[in-house]
């Protein structure tokens, strides 16, 4: 089992860095010739691209504190649906992670100029762009995040020690000088996930006229700047990103250690002012409205039911292959994610870089790993994989395998070793053992990871795009070419269809873990 | 384990669909729009028997996602043909040795100034950069005539849209007004652009839709993009900036086609070359909406705009192409910041 280990682990190794590995390669070549040489120090840095990166990661900075703070203060509401049905249920806001962000910001776009046209304001003012609008966007598309992690951190507080503290304290002081301060790792790790993500992305900015540090890579990538190039000008982002992967990987180490549904429900219900409501159910409405905007968009562009089923008519092979792309990195995912989250769970000093190691692929532009796949790949022994799915199903898995890892953990943590060492009493092989005690146990987290990835794979734009064999398009290709020409109707029944798939998968994944957690909620850990 | 070892042996198989075995094939890179492009690679099938197999760039990725692919490819290339929706990248893909040189029987009634000299591209027919109006909110005595308005104080700057012009036509318009007046002149006016606070957003398409929803009563857009708008029905209309007597006219931008140096299929490369460099094609897409000002007399109106006769840009596409490395550098230190 250990070779096979091993094994798993050279081909994560291979899959996520062989792409920068090359890319580092192409840019040592290009700066040892002299044509490309110049187009290579040309790329920077300059006090402009200093003065933008120090405005981007600024801009992120504040996207993240807005984010977690109307997600702390969502999670504080959440965190008392914990009985029944509403124990499941609260969970279900985070299904909105699989609209794509663009999409969202775009619905929200056509959603202000319709109620504007409805109000019969004069033209010019009706749109909405600028820094503080690029930033509520981006604390929208980001809170759900920010909603789930503190959420997993609220109910993983021992109520013993709640519950002592609102002996001599108000619900409100117990809240903010016990709950928050145990929940904080986790809290602090879904900021850090959302200047993550708000650095990385210049979409959503671009779309409300914000320039970026991102856009200024893909200004100089478009304009036919070699890639080693545009590698040296992803380098500033990686080095802000590593010390907030250390905050990330902190509190997402916490988060796992301490599943939810760990602990009992609390005895009594908490008795907030009036004033702390007021703000929950703010924050709860605008979460609601992020979902139902966008669909609600949607729905109206598709106009009919028969319009979804003409979109989806017309691009059937595009469907075919993005089902065959997402099914094959839902599944091949599995096997690297279990042993990544192997690793994540160790306790000593490797355990922290394994994190960095897992967490590092988020930090890279997608158009960059397409293009340092390539230059793996690209040789004639591999015309075969070059003229399969291999490709998209690479970039898929180099892109999100890390967060199917991040679920095996929660759930490698749930297995009892008492029943693992059951098993080796009974004389089973190792491999005997795996299959028929340790697989079982894992597998509602196999079922969501592999969920998870299958449908975030199935909305890949920036690196697919590089990789797709000719001949085969993916949904999000077909999407984005409808929206150049013009077809939002087209546009919008295949959103709805990419969205309603995402939904479902995710809802498959939540309701696996839902059920795991409901089953173990309780048992003591020898009684299982 | 299992599953994922039949996942990586039926991955091959998954492409087998593709193409039977025995059918030619022609791999063809395009920047051409899908929905104009699919029906003019069919008939290409129908005609030859040779199945072709597009990859399309999109909009998202500024349709720079082919033109890098090609450049990384370039030591074992997968494509056989370039069909570009402009020419500045076909130019730059000539530069980096990505091209080869075919000089096609179709390309003989092409005009000059539309083929490379050494043959490593020739031009089809294109698009013109326009403006584009909301008819609802702009009355037509009222309409630009220039696109030099969008520094005229009378329109408030913030009912303008442009694509922000480091990506595309927007940034060959630009590298094309560097040549015609200047270096010095054009960054002045980007410049002013900038200060003026003129909306600059995200692609052409956007524009169109930011002017038909009524967030800017007018911008500067491509006649493919107003063309889509007028398809479904948008209130607008497009105006050919400075078409007046003495005016400078505007910019054309043709699109390109190339043979790619190398190419796995380099004789169904030529075929399909010659197809799409064909008189027919040419007048499959203006009839279709895609392209709007021919290269040769093709008797043909085209859709959405009537007969308009344009006047271009007294620029070549080579001068243009000279000022784009200049023109992204100093644009992007002019908004990108």
């Amino acid at each position: 089992m250990r070779h096979v280990r091993n094994v798993l682990l050279a081909v994560f190794a291979v899959v996520a860095f062989g792409p920068l590995i090359a890319l580092a390669f192409a840019a040592f070549q290009q700066l040892l010739d002299p044509q490309t040489r110049e187009q290579l120090l040309a790329a920077g840095p300059s006090l402009r691209q200093v003065l933008l990166l120090l405005h981007s990661a600024a801009f992120a900075l504040s996207v993240a504190a807005g984010a977690t703070m109307l997600g702390v203060v969502a999670a504080s509401a959440l965190w008392q649906w914990s009985r029944g049905a509403w124990r499941h249920l609260r969970w279900w806001f985070l299904l909105l992670l699989f609209i794509p962000p663009y999409l969202q910001a775009q619905a929200w776009l056509s959603a202000l100029a319709m109620t504007s046209a409805a109000l019969g304001r004069a033209a010019g003012v009706a749109g909405a762009s600028g820094g503080l609008a690029a930033w509520w966007a981006e604390v929208m598309l980001y809170t759900p995040m920010t909603v789930g992690l503190a959420l997993l951190g609220l109910c993983a507080v021992e109520p013993r020690l709640l519950e002592a503290a609102r002996l001599g304290r108000s619900d409100l002081r117990a809240l903010t000088l016990v709950a928050v301060p145990l929940a904080w790792p986790q809290i602090a790790a879904a900021g850090g996930l959302v200047f993550l993500f708000s650095l990385t992305d210049y979409g959503v900015p671009s779309l409300l006229q914000v320039s970026s540090y991102p856009l200024e890579i893909f200004a100089y990538f478009s304009g036919g700047g070699p890639s080693g190039g545009a590698l040296l000008l992803s380098l500033p982002l990686l080095t802000l990103a590593v010390p907030m992967l250390a905050v990330v990987s902190g509190g997402i180490r916490a988060a796992a250690h301490k599943p939810p549904g760990a602990q009992r429900p609390l005895q009594t219900a908490f008795g907030w002012p009036w004033w702390v409501q007021l703000v929950q159910h703010v924050a709860l409405l605008l979460l609601a409205m992020q979902l139902l905007v966008p669909l609600l968009v949607l729905l109206r562009q598709a106009g009919s039911t028969s319009a979804i089923v003409r979109a989806t008519s017309l691009a059937r092979s595009e469907i075919a292959t993005t089902a065959a792309i997402a099914l094959a990195a839902g599944l091949l995912c599995l096997p690297l994610a279990y042993v990544l989250a192997q690793q994540l769970n160790r306790v000593d000093a490797h355990g922290r870089w394994w994190w960095y190691a897992t967490l590092l692929p988020a930090a890279i532009p997608a158009p960059l790993l397409g293009i340092g796949l390539i230059a793996v790949w690209n040789h004639p022994w591999a015309d075969m994989a070059l003229n399969s799915l291999l490709l998209p199903v690479l970039v898929a898995l180099a892109r999100f395998a890390p967060l199917a890892a991040l679920f095996m953990v929660a759930q490698l943590k749930r297995i009892d070793p008492l029943l693992i060492d059951a098993g080796r009493v009974f004389g089973h092989s190792e491999l005997r053992t795996w299959l028929s005690v340790h697989l079982p146990l894992l597998a509602p987290g196999l079922i969501a990871g592999g969920l998870l990835v299958a449908a975030l794979s199935a909305g890949e734009l920036g690196g697919t795009l590089i990789v797709a064999p000719p001949g085969r398009a993916t949904l999000a290709m077909r999407i984005y070419n409808y929206l150049h020409y013009g077809a939002s109707e087209n546009v919008a029944g295949l959103c709805l269809l990419l969205a309603g798939t995402a939904l479902l998968a995710a809802a498959a994944a939540f309701t696996a873990l839902s059920l795991r957690t409901s089953a173990s909620a309780g048992q003591p850990r020898g009684q299982a | 384990m299992t599953v994922s070892i039949v996942c990586l042996l039926l991955l091959p198989g998954l492409s087998a669909g593709c193409a039977s075995r025995h059918q030619p094939t022609v791999v063809v890179y395009t920047s051409v729009d899908q929905q104009y492009s699919e029906p003019v690679l069919r008939l290409f099938a129908e005609r030859t028997g040779i199945q072709a197999l597009p990859v399309y760039d999109v909009e998202a990725t500024k349709t720079t996602g082919l033109v890098n692919r090609l450049v990384a490819e370039r030591a074992h290339p997968r494509a056989d043909v370039f069909w570009n929706c402009e020419f500045a990248q076909t130019i730059l893909l000539k530069e980096q040795g990505a091209l080869a040189a075919y000089d096609s029987p179709s390309a003989e009634d092409i005009p000059q100034q539309f083929r490379d000299a050494e043959h490593y591209w020739a031009g089809t027919a294109g698009r013109a950069r326009v403006i584009v109006v909301n008819t609802n909110l702009v009355k037509p005595e009222d309409y630009p005539a220039s696109f030099r308005e969008l520094l005229d104080e009378r329109w408030p700057a913030r009912s303008l849209a442009m694509a922000l012009p480091l990506f595309g036509t927007s940034a060959t318009h630009a590298a094309a007004l560097y040549a015609l007046w200047g270096p010095e002149v054009a960054r002045r006016f980007y410049e002013r652009l900038k200060r003026r606070g003129v909306q600059m957003v995200d692609g052409n398409s956007v524009v169109r839709d930011m002017v038909a929803s009524g967030q800017a009563r007018w911008g500067l857009t491509d006649t493919d993009d107003v063309a889509a708008g007028l398809r479904r029905g948008s209130p607008i209309a497009a105006v050919f900036p400075d078409q007046a007597d003495g005016g400078e006219g505007t910019l054309v931008i043709p699109g390109t086609v190339a043979l790619i140096a190398d190419a796995p299929h380099p004789e169904e490369g030529r075929q399909l070359v010659d197809f799409l460099l064909s008189r027919e094609v040419e007048g499959l897409l203006v009839q279709a909406g895609w392209c709007h000002v021919t290269l040769r007399k093709l008797d043909i109106a085209p859709a959405y705009f009537g007969d308009v006769q344009v006047k271009a840009l007294r620029v070549s596409l080579d001068e243009a192409y000279q000022q784009l490395d200049r023109v992204k550098q100093e644009l992007r230190d002019i908004f990108v910041r």
